[in-house]
């Protein structure tokens, strides 16, 4: 490879604001031609909006992609045509269709009338195939092929149209270990003979380091660095993920002068929980006055645990004891009556309520405070407590009656965590409560969780998290998850950035 | 992907809401297309017709309304919750056919009321749970509950009408004045009061707006999706069978073909109106405007003699041309 220096991609500056939100913050990096390129971050950290922004589904709002030197441009089928090729998590295949249909969707080889011309489509396709040297039947519906025979589907489709670049993301969630050895053979291959580049997107450290060549990580929309791969590892990469890096100046750790003494009394206690495949054997106990952080990196089940503590989610077996009571919430509203309220973690999609005010979106969850007992809402309560909200939480809007998509996201966060407080619950379930927001409003985040815990007797908070720093700051003891376990539960002097790190990986 | 795009659309709107601070009569028109074209359509038939513009002509017009707009209530609901209702012109036929049997039957006018507008309920209720607990999108489960009262209310007496051995008491609620304004102008103003104060000063009118706007969050939030979603298909069955008895007591008649295309009618009148198709948003008093528009639309096309067919013909190019005023606004 003569030509290893030529960038086949380069992203220029790449800017995309959504409203609310800085998704990405001018991200700039190349990849050469025939490299395996890893893509890594946490949740929202801006991965899917590049591929968005490259395969042309979204529109940058500022800087430019280059192939080959030249500006792309055009719809994703363009693209496609110019050698941009994507394999999107769920694959992107019409599952009622054949696998010949699918490889050359949108591409078909029809005759002068317009039919199409089935003969010389398999022909294409086994071209393609024996070129990688994989088979399947490609005359039925492709929803009767296997997960990895699928993954093979959407890669002969990728690799159909003169592909320069291919994006996979997460191209392995749903294949075994011997699959995924396999689909790696043949990315090696592709790389290697057709000088095709891979853009590989993963949570999975271990796969990433055994297929790429260099990996960018991106957080919070920007770009931490490209690493070349042999040079890395799993610690490094972690922190480049979590963060702690670029936030050490945020040291304030509410609980090292005063930490929660053992004798107080126990608010929640986990025992044994476990929901096959998503967590195992997981035992706890929450404290008055604690923030009881779960650390782990994206996949440990730390959302899925708390979600099942909530009852939005179910699990197998194991007890959950709440102020004294074993309790198993079958459903959200069961565990908001006993005195327990969520926060999420997907603020866009399960926390918002889009088309409603500021001010209704901070008392939808407890009606019954400004409304009579059959429902009639006084208007002058409503208004009251809405403007009580916005005044002593500092959220930034123009009145109640603003439209809540129109705040920043760390105001929009914070209007959900009065969503909460209004509730009057003394136990609050946190999940990512800094998730996307400057840093500033972070602060005040975490100074209003505090303030919570520590300003009445009888609360306390699970908060899961994904950044360190909120973590060790905020944290009265933490457990980190790893695969689904609790690798361990750190106490005083051990809640620092460098111990998470080493029990997360 | 959608949410993003929503997002987009409201953060626009924002802007839209703060140049609208000039508050300038056309800016207060643009917002809102139905409310323009009422004013439009009166002021214009007005000009036309000496006819259209007198007491007796606002009398019949909201007579008229009246069936349409009741429907077009429960039909906000639904809506507003990011739902559909299609079987709402059946159950009009089915409780009109109810209705008159009852009558026959003997029993007092009070309790035929009673019992039909339970009926109403029972099948809204029957909607709900087939969209809440077999989780089928409420377009189908509608569309087959259409054809299933359809089909009950042809059964009753073989496709034929009720319209002998009815008590004369069961024509009150269709034809009597209480001074001077038909009952059931009277009972399409208590319905809407009653409605428009349920959806936007209670909690079930705030639930619903939200069930409509985010399901999931709803859920985190607290609330009984399935409940809430439950009693408003159980509105919409009251409001269809409240206008299955107006229809039959005015005609003096039940028939088991009224009521075809009802459906359309409502959803129209409700989309005129402002309520969003994607749910979350939604007004009852919009919805009345919109029916209001739909109705005199047909009523001075009527008085200036232009044929019915024509007038199907317009009232579509007036949806279209409402919904692409607003999307051209927010764009």
């Amino acid at each position: 490879m003569a030509n290893n220096n030529h960038n086949i991609l380069d992203f220029k500056n790449i800017t995309k604001h959504y409203p609310g939100t800085v998704a990405l913050n001018d991200v700039s990096f190349g990849i050469k031609k025939g490299e395996i390129f890893g893509l890594m971050g946490e949740n929202g950290a801006g991965k899917s909006t590049l591929l968005k922004i490259l395969s042309g589904a979204e529109q940058e709002t500022g800087g430019e992609i280059l192939l080959d030197g030249e500006k792309l441009t055009g719809n994703p089928y363009e693209r496609r045509v110019k050698g941009i090729s994507m394999v999107y998590q769920g694959l992107g295949l019409a599952l009622e269709l054949t696998a010949e249909e699918n490889i050359l969707l949108g591409n078909e080889k029809t005759s002068k009338i317009g039919t199409i011309n089935h003969k010389a489509q398999v022909k294409k396709a086994r071209s393609v195939m024996e070129k990688i040297g994989v088979d399947f039947n490609l005359r039925v519906p492709v929803y009767n092929l296997s997960a990895d025979e699928k993954q093979l589907v959407a890669i002969v489709r990728a690799i159909s149209l003169n592909a320069k670049v291919v994006a996979l993301d997460e191209p392995t969630s749903s294949l075994s270990r011997n699959e995924v050895e396999k689909l790696f053979n043949i990315i090696r291959k592709l790389s290697k003979e057709e000088n095709i580049s891979f853009i590989f997107v993963s949570h999975h450290l271990d796969e990433v380091f055994k297929i790429t060549e260099r990996i960018a990580v991106l957080k919070d929309g920007q770009l931490q660095g490209v690493l070349e791969t042999k040079d890395t590892n799993s610690q490094m990469l972690t922190e480049m993920m979590v963060g702690s890096k670029i936030m050490k100046q945020h040291t304030k750790q509410f609980f090292k002068e005063n930490p929660v003494p053992d004798s107080n009394k126990v608010i929640l206690e986990v025992k044994n929980l476990t929901r096959k495949g998503f967590f195992d054997n997981l035992s706890f106990k929450v404290r008055e006055g604690e923030i009881f952080g779960i650390a782990g990196l994206l996949g440990s089940g730390r959302t899925p645990l708390i979600k099942s503590i909530f009852g939005a989610e179910v699990f197998d077996s194991g007890e959950i004891i709440f102020r004294g009571k074993k309790v198993k919430f079958l459903s959200p509203k069961q565990a908001i009556e006993s005195g327990m309220v969520y926060l999420t973690d997907d603020r866009l999609n399960e926390g918002i309520l889009k088309t409603m005010t500021v001010g209704e979106n901070i008392t939808i969850e407890n009606m019954k405070k400004v409304s009579s007992k059959n429902g009639v809402i006084n208007r002058k309560r409503n208004y009251d407590t809405q403007k009580e909200f916005i005044d002593k939480f500092s959220i930034r809007t123009t009145g109640v009656n603003q439209s809540m998509p129109s705040l920043s996201g760390g105001n929009q966060q914070k209007a959900l965590f009065a969503r909460l407080v209004n509730t009057d619950c003394d136990f609050l379930l946190l999940n990512e409560p800094s998730r996307g927001i400057d840093v500033k409003i972070k602060e005040e985040m975490h100074e209003l969780m505090f303030n919570f815990v520590s300003s009445k007797s009888g609360r306390a908070i699970v908060m899961a998290s994904s950044e360190l720093p909120e973590l060790v700051s905020t944290s009265s003891r933490v457990a980190v998850m790893r695969q689904g376990r609790i690798a361990d539960i750190l106490t005083g002097d051990d809640i620092n950035e460098a111990k998470i790190i080493e029990k997360m990986v | 992907m959608v949410s993003i795009k929503k997002n987009n659309d409201v953060g626009k709107d924002k802007d839209n809401q703060q140049k609208n601070k000039t508050k300038s009569f056309v800016h207060l028109m643009l917002d809102n297309p139905a409310f323009s074209a009422l004013i439009f359509l009166v002021i214009f038939f007005s000009i036309i017709s000496t006819r259209f513009f007198s007491v007796n002509n606002i009398i019949n017009i909201f007579t008229q309304v009246s069936i349409t707009a009741i429907i077009a209530f429960g039909m906000t609901f639904v809506i507003t919750s990011a739902n559909i209702d299609l079987s709402v012109g059946s159950v009009l036929a089915l409780a009109g056919m109810v209705f008159m049997a009852l009558s026959v039957a003997g029993i007092p006018v009070f309790w035929g009321v009673l019992i039909t507008i339970g009926l109403g309920a029972l099948i809204g209720f029957f909607d709900g749970f087939v969209v809440t607990f077999f989780k089928l999108p409420s377009f189908i489960a509608t569309l087959a509950m259409m054809t299933i009262a359809r089909g009950l209310a042809l059964l009753m007496r073989g496709g034929t009408t009720i319209s002998q051995g009815i008590q004369p008491s069961y024509y009150w609620l269709g034809q009597s004045r209480i001074a001077g304004i038909p009952f059931p102008v009277i009972a399409l103003m208590l319905i809407f009061l009653f409605m428009e104060f349920l959806m936007s000063r209670t909690t079930f009118g705030t639930y619903t707006r939200a069930i409509g706007s985010n399901p999931e969050a709803a859920r985190l939030a607290g609330i009984s999706n399935n409940r809430i979603l439950i009693i408003i298909f159980a509105i919409v069955g009251i409001c269809s069978a409240i206008a299955g008895i107006i229809t039959a007591s005015r005609l003096g008649v039940g028939s088991p073909v009224t009521g075809q295309m009802r459906e359309l009618d409502a959803i129209t009148a409700v989309i005129l109106g402002g309520t969003a198709m994607s749910g979350g948003i939604g007004t009852i008093r919009g919805t009345f405007v919109g029916a209001l528009v739909v109705t005199i639309l047909n009523n001075g096309l009527t008085i200036m003699g232009v044929s019915s067919y024509w007038q199907q013909i317009l009232l579509g190019l007036v949806l279209i041309g409402a919904l692409a005023i607003k999307k051209f606004q927010r764009s």
